[in-house]
């Protein structure tokens, strides 16, 4: 009985510093599975294809860890290289507030290959205007080689579109929406619209049917038109 | 005898967190850090800086962001922005300006990366940057594994003093 008691007392002692222990060795040792991030974004566990497409409304916003290298982001991500929604490969193309260390609101694009792993890059050409649209097409071009296309004007301009080297061919997921990696960032209403995804035959389809709405609080996402057209804010 | 029972469950559970530690801080030194390059670079007597800070200075915050207080075996080039973004990451990138590729290695997890929901933070021995030359803003950025040794093909290649 005593014992009984002595355990009832001593159990939520012993699993609590159980708890902290865990969270300060997973802290310590493995500091990216405990990511301050949030996400406010249609997630599609698609079928076999080459490419996404969304059509980005730029909205405003502020990066609060901008000087960290901290940024908040709208932004469609395709995977690459046979993976699906886990994203253990991508490519990426969106408007962000902060870049590795400016404080400003610039185009953007990132991937993360097989070949040379992580990577993300500055787009200088052009710059995103608030209360403008911007269409962003990521697909498959060939030679181990996803383009990432800005408003056909990068795309149709005389160095070609962005491109990412050293993937493979197939995607099986694709997102669309917001990133902020401090919960103290804002980005109000913003749209990503006309959702597509180009089949494995290279035919662009409309909608990502059977997408859903994944939320990382404070940001939020809604459908406005289900698989078509999704608005996120934090 | 069920709180001997929850006290051996917790003695076990920390042996193997002390055992996974040991595995993974072992693993990490043994097989992630590349061996230091065989031949010897001249040490860049004065650095490129912006607005008091300097190359080393941007090295070595960036390397800390990632969780690198320490770097290694940093190195430079003076080049341009499309030859050093093709050989750094295999990018085409949209502008050509005059600009430092920087390398440097360590253990690198980049907790800012811009990434999908689902996907894992990007890690690395090899972190590489891309610094514009005239404003010394960094334009592109990546976490590999890859050594660089043909770094020397987009210039004279210069280090940073640790």
């Amino acid at each position: 009985m005593r014992k009984n008691q002595a355990f009832s007392k001593m159990g939520p002692r012993v699993l609590s510093v159980s708890c902290a222990l865990v969270f300060a060795f997973s802290v310590l040792f493995f500091p990216g599975a405990v990511l301050a991030r949030s996400y406010g974004v249609a997630d599609w566990n698609a079928p076999q294809n080459q490419g996404g497409y969304a059509n980005l409304y730029v909205a405003q916003g502020s990066a609060s860890d901008w000087a960290s290298g901290g940024h908040i982001n709208e932004t469609i991500w395709v995977a690459t290289s046979n993976a699906n929604t886990s994203f253990q490969y991508w490519a990426e193309g969106g408007y962000t507030y902060g870049y590795q260390g400016l404080n400003i609101l610039t185009y953007y694009w990132a991937h993360n290959s097989p070949m040379y792993g992580y990577g993300d890059h500055l787009i200088t050409s052009i710059t995103p205007v608030v209360g403008t649209w911007e269409p962003i097409q990521v697909k498959w071009t060939g030679n181990g080689t996803w383009s990432i296309t800005y408003n056909w004007q990068v795309g149709t301009g005389p160095d070609g579109p962005s491109l990412a080297t050293g993937h493979t061919l197939w995607s099986y997921g694709m997102q669309a929406g917001l990133e902020s990696t401090s919960s103290s960032s804002s980005l109000t209403n913003a749209v990503a619209s006309s959702l597509q995804w180009m089949d494995s035959q290279g035919t662009w389809q409309s909608g990502w049917n059977s997408a859903y709405i994944y939320v990382a609080p404070p940001a939020s996402a809604s459908w406005v038109t289900q698989y078509q057209r999704v608005t996120s804010s934090q | 005898m069920k709180r001997r029972r929850v006290l051996g469950s917790l003695a076990v559970t920390c042996a193997v967190l002390v055992a996974a530690t040991l595995v993974f801080v072992n693993v990490g030194r043994s097989q992630r850090v590349p061996k230091a390059e065989a031949a010897p670079i001249e040490i860049a007597t004065t650095l490129p800086s912006w607005n008091g800070m300097s190359l080393r200075d941007t090295a070595v915050q960036w390397a800390a962001f990632c969780g690198e207080e320490h770097p290694t075996d940093m190195r430079f080039v003076e080049t341009t922005r499309q030859r050093a973004a093709k050989l750094l990451d295999g990018a085409k990138v949209d502008s050509d300006n005059a600009c430092y590729a920087v390398v440097l290695h360590g253990n690198f997890v980049d907790t800012m990366a811009f990434m999908p929901y689902g996907a894992q933070p990007p890690r690395g021995t090899t972190m590489a940057f891309i610094v514009r030359s005239s404003d010394g803003a960094m334009t592109d950025f990546g976490l590999n594994d890859l050594p660089y040794a043909d770094l020397d093909t987009l210039g004279t290649v210069k280090a940073i003093a640790p």
